[in-house]
């Protein structure tokens, strides 16, 4: 009896020792976020991405399927800044995972990680302007240095998740600075011929790249996020744009690229398609891919 | 002295900033506000049969005011006031073209959900619209169309099945997303017998099957049952029917939503089939809808539908049925009836749309044919809400 009962413990501890052993289960809402988890979390984790990269990540359907992902998850990594307000509650309400609740440790909202936080209102919002995001710009992982910054907080937190792991969640972290760091900077010599004319933006996403390469932006079509620019708007940004000499409109796969590529036609400029996300094009497969070639096609409007 | 009262108004102002800042000392805070929005439904519309008021004339269809928040690391809490316009026939006097009776307000939810129930496990307790089928579950301004399907009306209530209770749900171990939800409420929604001691209880079963990454397909099956409203069956008011009511219901979806573009081209199919099953006083009644709406535009989309009921009431009773029930439920008391609807909805941005609607309901037992055109403005204003799906 003792023989049976000394193998059924060792069994049982042998079964809770395997379980500790496996890979925390880390589900993000982005490609962009999803790649920098892999790199953080490497063996030691298992990364699921619920929004593709080829979808504009304001309006994901919240297909029930996705919250199965979110079901079993032991870390939520989502961007903030009310970017994926129209669907993560309803998936997180569908999971019924008290492990990724708001408030909990497996709830990380990336854009704490951040130094400075763009186009923050500085006076009152109303909804006559678009649908802004009050706490500012979401679009913060179009700056690589962000992307560091984000790797950062996750090895912190999966570190508090996995504490016997976390040196090597930091070390994976410093690695991915080190990695990217030189390439951060050559992209940044790469972009000098963009920097000689403003671009024009068709939607209000391309700040933070702006910010970081030191490109002009001029103003963007569609002004107003989440409603059609009017005729009037875009005849005024026009003649700014021709005044200026704009040569590149620059928009996201998923803008409705019929009305930019006509916007750029009339401020003769070119439309300039550049991956928004990890995945939302072909050659965008990781995060220093998507910045290659974001780097290499504006420069080679530039050049036209 | 006016530098004292200078530096003093400084002090108190200041004082006023740090007490914006913390509430502390006065309790007052908007930190832990609900989140608060509110849809409104405005409705025009002409009937071929001029009676009703409802169908001819311009009002308030449904105001609706929705808080939610986090009640503590247990509980998450919504609740729905909805106000709208009140009709002779809402106070069951079965007035022939009755008047505006003015405004009424319901509590549509009043719940809180489980933050931190273990094992997966979705626990509802309160006022919520019951999981039966795709359309039961909406609120008004979620509506394909401007009023419900006929058959969502005569068979599961024209004023929303909501009921107070508690449901639980699981995801079920398949390879697919498959949700059962299991529920038991007091049912007083119109369809029940509200004086009755006896609970209603029902489930849910829900299937998704990813079929790419722009497609899905939902298979459901529901079924509630609880003791039946005594003018359930439309009979004679001095013939009630005592007994339990069972509806039975399957439904599918096909979805599909372009990956290309923002708010682009997108496609939802849905039909659904109501099977009402009272323990005496009917045969088979029956009912169905079907409805796609398509966005072809960024901002637009076209909606077609179809519907029809069948209640095989027994031929004797048909005569002082119309005579006493008048248009009980909505612009007819159908017995067999086939509807048709189309309209086209201007989405200008998240928080409003136009809708324009024509709607066909052919009677085909007796003679109440209607063809009705709706103008509908749909806005809503406080916090961004999220999408179902």
């Amino acid at each position: 009896m003792k023989t049976i009962l000394t193998l059924t413990l060792a069994t049982v501890l042998g079964a809770v020792t395997i379980a500790g052993a496996e890979p925390l289960q880390v589900v993000c809402t982005l490609t962009d976020l999803g790649w920098l988890a892999e790199q953080v979390g490497g063996e030691d984790a298992e990364v699921a991405v619920l929004c593709p990269g080829e979808y504009d990540p304001h309006f994901l359907p919240a297909r029930p399927s996705l919250a199965r992902a979110l079901g079993k998850a032991d870390l939520l990594c989502y961007n903030g800044l009310d970017l994926e307000v129209g669907w993560l509650p309803v998936l997180l309400d569908k999971a019924r995972n008290p492990r990724v609740r708001d408030g909990q440790p497996g709830c990380l909202d990336c854009s704490l990680a951040l130094a400075t936080v763009l186009e923050v209102p500085s006076g009152p919002v109303s909804r006559s302007q678009g649908d802004v995001h009050p706490q500012g710009n979401p679009h913060y992982l179009l700056d690589p240095r962000n992307g560091v910054r984000v790797a950062a907080l996750m090895a912190e937190r999966l570190g508090e998740l996995r504490p016997e792991a976390a040196g090597r969640f930091r070390q994976r972290a410093a690695d991915l600075a080190a990695a990217l760091e030189p390439r951060i900077a050559a992209w940044h010599a790469a972009a000098e011929p963009v920097r000689a004319h403003p671009l024009v933006h068709y939607s209000k996403q391309w700040e933070y790249l702006a910010d970081w390469l030191g490109l002009q932006l001029l103003g963007a079509v569609e002004h107003r996020p989440g409603i059609s620019p009017s005729p009037r708007h875009v005849d005024e940004l026009t003649g700014r744009a021709r005044a200026a000499g704009v040569t590149e409109l620059v928009a996201a796969p998923w803008n409705h690229l019929d009305a930019a590529a006509k916007a750029a036609e009339r401020m003769g400029a070119a439309l300039v398609v550049l991956p928004a996300a990890v995945g939302s094009q072909p050659g965008a497969d990781g995060y220093p891919e998507m910045f290659e070639v974001i780097v290499a096609r504006l420069v080679a409007a530039a050049g036209e | 002295m006016r530098s004292i009262l200078i530096l003093a108004a400084a002090t108190v102002l200041a004082a006023g900033t740090a007490l914006a800042q913390s509430s502390t000392a006065t309790g007052v805070s908007r930190d832990f506000n609900p989140a608060i929005s509110v849809n409104t439904l405005l409705l025009g519309r002409v009937a071929d049969r001029t009676a009703e008021p409802a169908y001819n004339g311009a009002d308030l269809q449904e105001a609706e005011v929705q808080f939610t928040s986090i009640v503590d690391p247990y509980w998450k809490a919504d609740l729905v006031f909805a106000i709208h316009p009140q009709h002779g026939h809402d106070h069951g006097e079965g007035e022939e073209g009755a008047d505006h009776g003015g405004y009424a307000g319901d509590v549509e939810v009043a719940r809180i959900a489980g933050q931190a129930i273990p094992g997966g496990f979705g626990l509802v307790v309160g006022k919520d619209y019951l999981p039966f089928g795709k359309h039961v579950p909406l609120h008004t301004h979620q509506f394909a169309f401007v009023d419900a399907p006929a058959a969502i009306q005569a068979f599961l209530g024209d004023h929303g099945l909501t009921e107070t209770g508690v449901r639980l749900s699981h995801d079920l171990p398949l390879p697919w997303y498959s949700d059962l939800t299991a529920y038991g409420v007091d049912g007083r929604a119109e369809i029940f017998a509200a004086e009755s001691r006896d609970l209603a209880w029902g489930a849910r079963w829900s299937n998704l099957f990813d079929l790419s990454l722009e497609s899905t397909l939902e298979v459901g099956g529901s079924w509630l049952r609880g003791p039946m409203a005594p003018d359930y069956l439309l009979l004679h008011d001095d013939e009630t029917v005592a007994g339990d009511l069972q509806v039975w219901g399957a439904d599918v979806t096909w979805k599909w939503v372009s990956a290309a573009a923002s708010r682009g081209p997108a496609l939802a199919v849905t039909g659904e089939l109501i099977l009402p099953r009272p323990d005496q006083g009917a045969s088979d009644p029956w009912g169905w809808y079907a409805q796609a709406q398509y966005r072809f535009k960024r901002n637009w989309w076209l909606g077609l539908g179809a519907g029809g009921l069948d209640r095989s009431l027994p031929h004797e009773e048909e005569d002082a049925e119309e005579e006493e029930h008048g248009h009980g439920h909505g612009l007819g008391p159908w017995e067999e009836m086939r509807e048709y609807k189309l309209n086209l909805t201007w989405v200008p941005s998240e928080f409003s749309a136009i809708r324009l609607e024509a709607a066909r309901f052919d009677d085909l037992v007796g003679d109440a044919d209607d063809t009705v055109f709706s103008l509908q403005f749909n806005f809503t204003i406080g916090s961004h809400p999220a999408h179902l799906y």
